[in-house]
């Protein structure tokens, strides 16, 4: 296999597995990997710290290791493996498909494991998973395959976003925490105190707290928060003690405890015999949800005739009743969220003075709910420094209207922007949010900057033009319409451009640079060139051609193209042009003599690598393309036309396409007992052929000569692919396939043949061709 | 798409932050460090501190701001070592010795946690990215390295280990702090001591009995 050959794709036959120097993350343990697979079922990734074999197979592999399988179990799950052992195994996603190639991204960083589906990694996340105990030598990735041939191509490797998957992580533990599974990872934070509180840890403590309780005969005294309290009922505190407080001589203290506990969790458990002074108290403080609650449960009691005085546990709960607010929002039911709003607007309740220096008050605030959001603002109120003790705090060097908007933010929970605009504020409140760690609201920034992005007005032009096809540009004479230099760019750098071939990419910019009414390519342009003198054909956009030009994607053009390129008046006139074709022929030819694949790279790299990485990759991928992709993947594969045709192009089971009319067959000589016809028609469709399969039949008449040819109207042909002397079919039955390389496989037939030209081998019917099976690939339309 | 969805241009309110800049908002970190140490927070400013962590971190001179932390939680550290084997110089039992180094240890831990949460942003940042080791896990590496594992503090405490055990049947208060000090900075050093101070097997136990308290 060649090298170039390998960077466009890899095709991995069963049970075998792929390796690279090339696969290899830069940073051991933290790196993405984003490529495009066909496949019918297990597309394998192998992440080691060394690479394998090709015989290489996880199962036997008893070094550290993670194995991620799309499409496991024929094609209907998602696995996980940690060194054998399997760790998640997940029904229904990131299913591979066999008809076309599908781009996915996986990333790893220390042991936090992302899969998604696009060629931009961290969107579209299908699956994310936190290795406890990371393995942080992964490095060198392997592709890998089960019982069927698996297809990679247009393979990168990329450093993995840290803040990005940090910030996911701490949003999925976060989110996970509740259920009690996964909060692992949180929980063993929490052990160095540097876990952001929630509400729950402040019930019966002393931070913060702005009042308190006087329970019982023993004159209990317990701590609490008047900004809680006040948002789910209505305390009396007196205000003349030195500390507000609320007297309750008669009530005893696990009744308090209780309702303490339903307000600042959501949930208690009670005796049942309490229940009734539980019912008292909640009433008496207008916590309306809880008196509810307990009148319901009181009256269900007496239903049943239980006995009143049991010491039975009786759980209360308030439900998720509130389950529309976001996950990460700290105050849930039976907290009032509008009644925390308000506090903010009207300053009750409020323990701290926020200045922003050089605009003095911004807000009253309470401290409690800072540090819900924030541990910076938990530790400034906390650890003994002046704010600590201080009911004025300074902030100096942020921006005032940003940081209201986060202060608003802690209290509702929501970004109070314009949805329409992305304003500087929107950035600056990224990065205070950044700077303060309230990963919810950076996230919220995020989000709000990215969905604007997509809607910007400039990304939705270039989109709509590339969206349209590039060939259709340039036949429709669509091309000029294009008025500036900067968007011509924008187009052909756009991940998103469909052409056919990379040729007429380059008929593109000499047409536009040639401010052309016609299309011209560019062998009409040599011609012209022998005339004419560049600066004459291109006047002012000359210069723009030098721009342009590496745009076009070399390296993918066929090899005997490039050598007529080079020949050309182009390559004599144009000197980017001819230092381009050079470079990338001497590539080429260096690559074909030196077999070693790692000598060839070493090459490769100082050749291409001084420039910017991401450059040289994307010159070696190919572009996507609005014809229908049908490309070789192995013998006897479901990724042919004439599959493809017998399935109504994916949309029934396998019928024969003669039968089905869908395709024309006929043959040379009449219909006999030996001959079904062979050559194939299609009604408008047309195929760029790039690859073809044929299987030998039962006989022992090996074809030796022959050749493919197409046509668009069945009159003249053009050979695609001459066969002379050609030993490879030797076994009855047996598969064999050919690239077809060179200019031919560009032009779009609507009919195939496969013609003898000299005897086959064999004792008798040396002029028949026996074959029982024709498959063609290619582009499809 | 309306004229109003235009992106607007960002001014770069912050311009890259030379080294001479962030030197000094190292200089002002360090000398927090210091008056931490002191125990004399009060009169620091968290707000003004953390801010000068987040914009040094943030301008790309996080290694600086490490390295200089790190230097000055060291430079503490030999700081209390020196007045610990000042007061065992002293005079002073090996309770008296005891006493004093829990309360340096203690007034050490006290220390790291407030240093940590002054830097938060970096160990939330800086110290993941690069891998370092964190403030905490910092701190008690040197109080191991630097204090109990140094040439002039082992050989007393484990005499005072021994003094102690010897003379109470039960393990008292001190003991439980020894105990509880020595498992925070690892098994290996909490078998040396056990090793080197049981005087026979009774007493050996009592401390082993001292430490599964704790644990």
């Amino acid at each position: 296999m060649k090298v170039e050959e390998k960077k466009r794709s890899i095709t991995v036959a069963p049970f075998e597995c792929a390796w690279d120097e090339e696969f290899r993350f830069r940073e051991a343990g933290r790196g993405c990997i984003t490529f495009e697979a066909s496949a019918h079922n297990d597309v394998t990734l192998v992440f080691r710290e060394q690479p394998g074999s090709q015989h290489y197979h996880y199962k036997m592999d008893n070094s550290r290791h993670y194995i991620v399988i799309l499409g496991s179990h024929r094609n209907k799950r998602l696995k996980i493996e940690v060194d054998g052992k399997t760790v998640v195994d997940v029904a229904g996603i990131g299913l591979c498909c066999s008809s076309s190639f599908q781009s996915y991204w996986i990333s790893i960083y220390d042991g936090l494991i992302s899969i998604g589906q696009g060629r931009h990694p961290n969107n579209n996340i299908l699956f994310q998973w936190l290795d406890p105990d990371p393995n942080r030598n992964v490095q060198y990735v392997g592709l890998s395959s089960w019982d069927k041939h698996v297809g990679y191509r247009n393979i990168s490797i990329m450093p993995s976003a840290p803040q990005n998957s940090i910030l996911w992580s701490q949003i999925e533990c976060a989110y996970v925490e509740p259920d009690g599974a996964g909060g692992h990872t949180r929980k063993q934070e929490s052990k160095d105190g540097l876990d952001q509180r929630a509400l729950a840890n402040f019930l019966e403590n002393w931070d913060f707290s702005d009042s308190i309780f006087v329970v019982g005969s023993e004159r209990k005294v317990v701590p609490a928060h008047k900004v809680v309290l006040g948002s789910c009922g209505d305390f009396p505190f007196n205000l003349m003690m030195s500390r507000p407080a609320i007297e309750l001589p008669s009530v005893s203290y696990p009744v308090l405890h209780s309702l303490l506990e339903y307000i600042y969790t959501g949930s208690t458990q009670i005796s049942e015999w309490q229940l009734v002074s539980l019912l008292e108290l909640s009433s008496q403080f207008k916590v309306k949800p809880l008196v509810m609650y307990c009148e319901e449960i009181i009256g269900c009691l007496k239903m049943s005739d239980a006995v009143s005085e049991s010491s039975k546990k009786i759980q209360l709960s308030s439900g998720g009743s509130q389950a529309h607010q976001f996950y990460y929002f700290p105050f849930k039911a039976p907290l009032n969220t509008q009644k925390i709003e308000q506090f903010l607007v009207n300053g009750e309740h409020s323990d701290v003075n926020i200045y922003v220096n050089g605009h003095g008050l911004v807000t009253h605030a309470h401290k409690l709910i800072l540090s819900l959001w924030s541990m910076t603002f938990d530790k400034m109120f906390t650890n003994g420094m002046k704010e600590s003790s201080a009911s004025n705090v300074f902030f100096e060097d942020v921006p005032v209207e940003a940081f209201f908007l986060l202060i608003q933010f802690m209290y509702s929970g929501e970004l109070k922007v314009d949805i329409e605009e992305i304003t500087p504020v929107l950035v600056e409140l990224l990065l205070l949010s950044d700077q303060f760690g309230i990963t919810a609201l950076q996230f919220e920034c995020c989000k709000r900057i990215m969905e604007f992005l997509s809607k910007a007005r400039l990304v939705h032009i270039v989109k709509m033009i590339c969206i349209t096809h590039m060939s259709y540009l340039i036949s429709e004479n669509q091309i000029m319409i294009l008025p500036t230099l900067v968007i011509l760019v924008l187009i052909l750098q756009h991940g998103h451009m469909t052409v056919t071939s990379e040729e007429r990419v380059l008929d593109a910019i000499l047409t536009w640079c040639m401010e052309a009414c016609d299309c011209f390519n560019w062998t009409s342009v040599h011609e012209l060139l022998s005339t004419s003198r560049p600066e004459k054909l291109f006047g002012g956009r000359l210069t723009a051609i030098n721009t342009l030009l590496p745009f076009v994607r070399f390296p993918l053009v066929q090899p005997s193209v490039l050598h007529l390129m080079e020949k050309s008046n182009l390559a004599k006139n144009i000197e980017a042009f001819r230092q381009l074709l050079v470079s990338i022929l001497h590539r080429k030819s260096t690559i074909d003599l030196l077999s070693g694949s790692q000598v060839a790279e070493a090459i490769e790299f100082s050749n291409a690598g001084l420039r910017m990485a991401t450059n040289t990759c994307e010159r070696f991928h190919h572009r996507r393309s609005s014809y229908k992709e049908l490309q070789y993947i192995s013998d006897g594969d479901n990724n042919g036309v004439i599959y493809y045709a017998g399935t109504s192009f994916g949309k029934h089971q396998w019928i024969n396409p003669v039968l089905a009319k869908n395709i024309t067959v006929t043959a040379s000589s009449p219909n006999s007992r030996y001959t079904d016809p062979k050559a194939l028609v299609s009604k408008n469709y047309q195929l760029m052929c790039n690859y073809y399969t044929v299987r030998q039949d039962g006989s022992a008449t090996f074809m030796r000569s022959w050749v493919l040819q197409g046509s668009m109207d069945g009159r003249s042909w053009t050979s695609l692919h001459v066969h002379e002397d050609d030993q490879t079919i030797c076994q009855p039955g047996q598969f064999a396939s050919w690239p077809i390389t060179g200019q031919t496989a560009l032009l779009p037939f609507r009919f195939f043949r496969v013609m003898l030209t000299a005897p086959a081998t064999g004792v008798s019917n040396t002029w028949n061709l026996c074959i029982c099976f024709l498959e063609l690939y290619g582009y499809f339309r | 798409m309306t004229t109003r969805s235009q992106i607007q241009p960002l001014p770069f309110r912050r311009t890259r932050m030379d080294a001479a800049l962030a030197a000094s908002s190292c200089q002002a970190v360090t000398d927090a460090i210091r008056d931490i140490y002191a125990q004399d927070m009060e009169k620091l400013n968290f707000e003004q501190l953390y801010r000068r962590v987040y914009e040094v971190v943030l301008n790309k001179h996080g290694e600086l701001m490490y390295s200089e932390v790190a230097t000055a939680l060291t430079a503490e550290v030999e700081g209390l070592r020196t007045s610990l084997v000042a007061v065992a110089d002293g005079g002073g039992g090996g309770g008296a010795f005891l006493r004093e180094l829990l309360s340096k240890w203690r007034r050490h831990t006290e220390a790291v946690a407030a240093v940590r949460d002054m830097v938060m942003y970096m160990e939330r940042t800086f110290v993941v990215t690069y891998r370092k080791v964190s403030v905490q896990e910092l701190g008690v590496k040197l109080w191991r390295d630097g204090v109990v594992c140094s040439g002039d503090v082992m050989p007393r405490l484990v005499e005072a280990v021994r003094r102690e055990r010897a003379a109470a049947a039960e393990p008292g208060d001190l003991m439980a702090g020894v105990a509880e000090m020595l498992t925070k900075l690892g098994d290996k050093v909490l078998s040396q001591v056990m090793d080197a101070s049981s005087v026979d097997d009774y007493s050996s136990a009592s401390l082993e009995m001292s430490v599964s308290e704790y644990q």
